[in-house]
């Protein structure tokens, strides 16, 4: 039987970070995910990165760590950042007492801010309401979820991690004190596999809590709904917040060709499939049209929402957005840690104090070097045959470390520098390389990694192209297939589908469905 | 400045240009009347696949075999409803209209053709192809019949989109017995670089261009090749004979939505329509419409730079459903852009089991249309019929291509519609 070092359970952010982190000290080891990667919340995110000016008043120790943190990942996976800064700004109706508590806690954080009139503001960004009183600009930035963990996961492959997907956690062997062995089980397959990990980390996010139960072992975990809005084209230059204490729909950050407003929070009792619903939308679109008044004319392109585990001390908004690093020999299961919490832009220091307690439990003194070795470095432009140099920097923003791969099945296929997703200029030969990537099973899958049809059609003809590219390798139903990826695209699209775009979603589906014969799930949650 | 022109008087006008206006057009003209017929951009029935789905052979060959009238019946729904309620005998209708059509399109170089075997409703599950009563002839039985056994090369053209061929040969896996389906991408010179529309792509094939494909297709190891469309109306007739006889093999196309086929067939129906005498008039908008009680009197056409007002003795609307452009939307609500008719729809309101209150409302916008009487009198906001406006094809509820019937349906209804209509005129 396989033995392995290390187990990190979990395929988001920290998961990968964890991953990352051990092999890099040179740990053996195995990732499961039991979906696809950024299946939680690193999915369901609206891409930010921190300065840490947002949970300075409240949550100091969170902003001081996003603070940190923000400047080692520009440093360390400057491909996945678009650093365009960031403003907050307050309206009539918002607490006048906020700035000053704003200022003063940022000082005492460590996030960097310099104070704007509403003129300089409105100069940084012209869309900005001419209603807003005070402004800070600060250094956020915009940053490709995806992006980051897949980049991890690349990084920790090469590094000699074993790292797969649509594996599930089906039980843990707990034997005196102590899990010895692992059974899992593929998603599509249901192939069973085990493995004898000398220590397991917990990364399931909000499934946490249920998996620490399979090990006989009690961790309480906060699960927390957030909703966005994709909304088309890019609104503004930086990112967007309100100056006031968190709450729903105070925040606008420019992703690829679109603007993402975010976020709302509601608890749940536990986790499952989270869906954006109508008022949600409502909510976010009427808040943030309040600071941005020309996002109620762009067109909304798609809802999606995230799940994510909270520190179980208080819920909602009021909860922390810290990180607790749990490890459970008290609970008598001595080689399990747990990692909860937190937030995408700390994800890298959450892996490496999760992989300090997993070496210590492995009695190694090895220590991280995340924080210096970087996940892909900025060699500039390459010189590129013919059309492929013009999407050389694309390529290398969205895949980072994994750039050349894609940029040699772009140059060596056939038709591999043709345009097959034209709101995201996806090309062919990047759909065809991860087509033919042991980790994709599904068109999900590929427009994770591709971004095939996640602009403004959500999804049209190049669904079909990238059937085609899938079709060919998998053992899978073709139809089936098609089914549902555009019953999941459906599911970020009902809530958001009003007027001529429900017409242009009808005649899509009518050459889609009709074309195929295919049934469309039009459930949602 | 628009330039206004002198008003004009007609027996009847049609709006929309699509297969049901363009039908009811040609009904009304054969029979003398002087008839209008105005349209605003590209048609439903041009992107269509070009194929027939209920006027099928079954009903064309009634001659030689009875037709399931309780079959048709339950398919074309709403249609048993208005027949039975109508003074108008279904078996009659079907058979005036279909010969009419077939008439129409032959005189035009379309031809029905038989070919809805077995073979092709696997594959109109599978992928791009269609089972079809309407294709040029050379697609004819005989060829098709041999590849229930054998095997088949998709053959899909480098820059030219219509035909996936690694994606028809994986829709097809598993469903078509007997046949071994291989797909082929091959680059052609004469197609440049870079991707191009079927329109493009037909014109490269308009006279001869057919060397490089002929040899191509020569040189691939199976009998039978399918090929996506690449002819247009005016050579495909010629196209397709020299690939079948040069190459030796039974070549044939696998017809697809927003492709050649619906083209064909939009052209064929305008150069049929324009052959029975009517008046013709594209890109032009109906801006007004003006209705003195229940008649419809006369109508403002606009093109950006002239207008004209029409009055007529008798209207029809065959605007196209919600996609088309024929029906406007409030939000999730579909209204009548010239706020003038009656807009609603046969399905239930409320949510079917199992489906969101959301699904109903996908449903609706579907399904709606305008509401007509069983003679296709279209009517008043108040819920009475009009004397002399009425309603034909997909603009009409319940009769959206996913949830309504197809192209037969257009034609069916426009045939109606125009029956009645003349009687005003």
């Amino acid at each position: 039987m396989a033995r392995v070092e290390a187990l990190v359970i979990g395929g988001g952010a920290t998961g990968a970070g964890v991953a990352r982190d051990l092999a890099l000290r040179g740990v053996e080891v195995l990732l499961l995910e039991r979906g696809d990667f950024c299946n939680g919340a690193s999915g369901g995110n609206h891409g930010m990165l921190h300065s840490g000016a947002r949970y300075a008043v409240k949550d100091p120790g969170s902003a001081a760590d996003c603070a940190s943190e923000s400047r080692v990942l520009r440093r360390i996976a400057p491909y996945c950042i678009e650093d365009c800064g960031g403003v907050f700004v307050s309206l009539p109706e918002d607490d006048p007492t906020y700035p000053d508590r704003f200022e003063r806690a940022c000082k005492s954080t460590g996030v960097v801010y310099s104070p704007l009139t509403v003129q300089e503001a409105r100069g940084i960004e012209p869309e900005l309401s001419p209603e807003i009183r005070s402004a800070f600009s600060v250094n956020d930035a915009s940053l490709d979820p995806f992006a980051l963990v897949l980049g991890n996961m690349e990084s920790a492959r090469d590094a000699g991690a074993k790292v797969l997907n649509y594996k599930s956690i089906q039980s843990f062997k707990v034997g005196r004190g102590s899990i010895d062995e692992v059974i899992f089980r593929d998603a599509v397959t249901g192939e069973a596999d085990k493995v004898k990990p000398e220590v397991v980390v917990n990364a399931a996010g909000a499934w946490a809590g249920e998996l620490a139960a399979m090990a006989r072992v009690k961790l309480e975990v906060q699960v927390d709904k957030g909703t966005m809005v994709v909304i088309d084209g890019r609104h503004t230059r930086g990112l967007v917040n309100r100056l006031r204490s968190p709450t729903n729909g105070d925040i606008v950050v420019p992703n690829h060709s679109s603007t993402i407003i975010g976020t709302t929070s509601a608890p749940m009792s536990r986790p499952g499939p989270a869906c954006a619903t109508k008022e949600d939308v409502q909510e976010l679109s009427q808040q943030a049209t309040r600071i941005c008044p020309s996002l109620a004319k762009g067109r909304a392109v798609r809802a999606y929402a995230g799940i994510r585990a909270l520190s179980p001390a208080a819920t909602g908004r009021d909860a922390s957005r810290g990180y607790q690093v749990v490890e459970h020999s008290r609970q008598g299961v001595d080689n399990l840690v747990s990692i909860l919490g937190g937030k995408l832009t700390t994800y890298r220091l959450m892996a490496e104090k999760t992989a300090d307690l997993a070496c210590l439990t492995l009695g190694s003194t090895r220590s991280g070097r995340t924080a210096q070795a970087p996940l892909c470095e900025d060699e500039g432009e390459p010189h590129l045959e013919g059309s492929l140099q013009m999407y050389s920097r694309r390529i290398w923003r969205k895949y980072g470390p994994g750039r050349e791969k894609v940029l040699a099945a772009c140059a060596q296929r056939s038709r591999g520098t043709e345009v097959v997703c034209s709101c995201e200029q996806v090309l062919l030969g990047e759909l065809e390389h991860f087509a033919a990537h042991p980790d994709v099973r599904t068109l999900s899958d590929l427009t994770r990694r591709t971004r095939a049809g996640m602009g403004y059609c959500q999804s049209g003809m190049c669904a079909l192209q990238a059937l085609s590219s899938l079709a060919s390798r998998t053992e899978q139903d073709p139809k089936r297939m098609l089914e549902e990826f555009l019953s999941e695209r459906w599911k970020g699209l009902s809530p958001v589908l009003e007027g001529d775009q429900l017409r242009q979603e009808v005649l899509k589906r009518y050459l889609l469905t009709g074309t195929y014969h295919l049934s469309i799930r039009e459930g949602g949650c | 400045m628009l330039r206004e022109l002198p008003p004009i008087k007609v027996d009847a006008l049609v709006i929309g240009h699509g297969a049901s206006g363009l039908m009811a057009a040609s009904a009304l003209a054969s029979q003398n009347n002087n008839v209008l017929v105005v349209g605003k951009g590209a048609t439903a029935t041009s992107m269509s696949t070009g194929c027939i789905s209920y006027i099928r052979k079954d009903i064309l060959r009634q001659e030689r075999g009875a037709i399931d009238l309780e079959a048709l019946a339950r398919s074309v729904h709403p249609f048993n409803d208005i027949m039975e309620r109508g003074s108008l005998a279904l078996e009659e209708v079907l058979l005036q209209v279909s010969s009419f059509f077939q008439r129409s399109l032959s005189d035009q170089g379309l031809e029905m053709t038989d070919d809805a075997f077995h073979f092709f409703d696997m594959l109109t599950n599978a992928g791009t192809m269609y089972s079809c009563s309407i294709a040029p002839s050379f697609t004819a039985s005989g060829r098709l019949d041999r590849l229930r056994e054998g095997s088949l090369a998709l053959l899909g053209i480098e820059g030219h989109r219509d035909l996936d061929p690694r994606l028809v040969a994986a829709m097809c896996a598993g469903h078509v017995d007997g046949v071994r389906v291989r797909p082929y991408w091959r680059k052609l010179d004469c197609m440049g670089h870079g991707g191009m529309t079927a329109t493009e792509a037909a014109a490269r094939f308009k006279n001869g261009g057919t060397q490089e494909l002929i040899k191509t297709i020569s040189d691939l190891e199976e009998d039978s090749v399918a090929i996506p469309p690449l002819f247009g109306l005016q050579s495909v007739h010629k196209g397709m004979s020299e690939l079948c006889s040069e190459s030796e093999k039974n070549v044939f196309e696998l017809v697809t939505p927003m492709s050649l086929p619906g083209l064909r067939l939009q052209d064929a129906m305008e150069r049929s329509a324009v052959g029975h005498g009517c008046h013709l008039m594209k890109n032009h908008l109906v801006t007004r419409l003006e209705v003195k009680r229940e008649r419809a009197v006369s109508a403002l056409i606009e093109t950006p730079t002239r207008r004209q007002a029409v009055s007529f003795n008798s209207l029809i609307l065959a605007t196209g459903d919600l996609v088309g452009g024929g029906l406007a939307l409030a939000g999730r609500e579909v209204v009548d852009p010239f706020s003038t008719f009656k807009v609603g729809w046969f399905g239930k309101t409320e949510p079917l089991p199992g489906q969101t209150r959301y699904d109903a409302a996908m449903r609706q916008v579907v399904e709606a249309g305008y509401l007509v009487t069983h003679e296709m009198r279209l009517m008043t906001k108040e819920g009475r019929p009009f004397e002399n406006a009425f309603g034909a094809g997909s603009t009409l509820a319940s009769f959206s291509f996913p949830t309504g019937v197809g192209l037969g349906g257009e034609l069916l209804t426009a045939w109606i519609a125009a029956e009645y209509a003349k009687e005003g005129s």
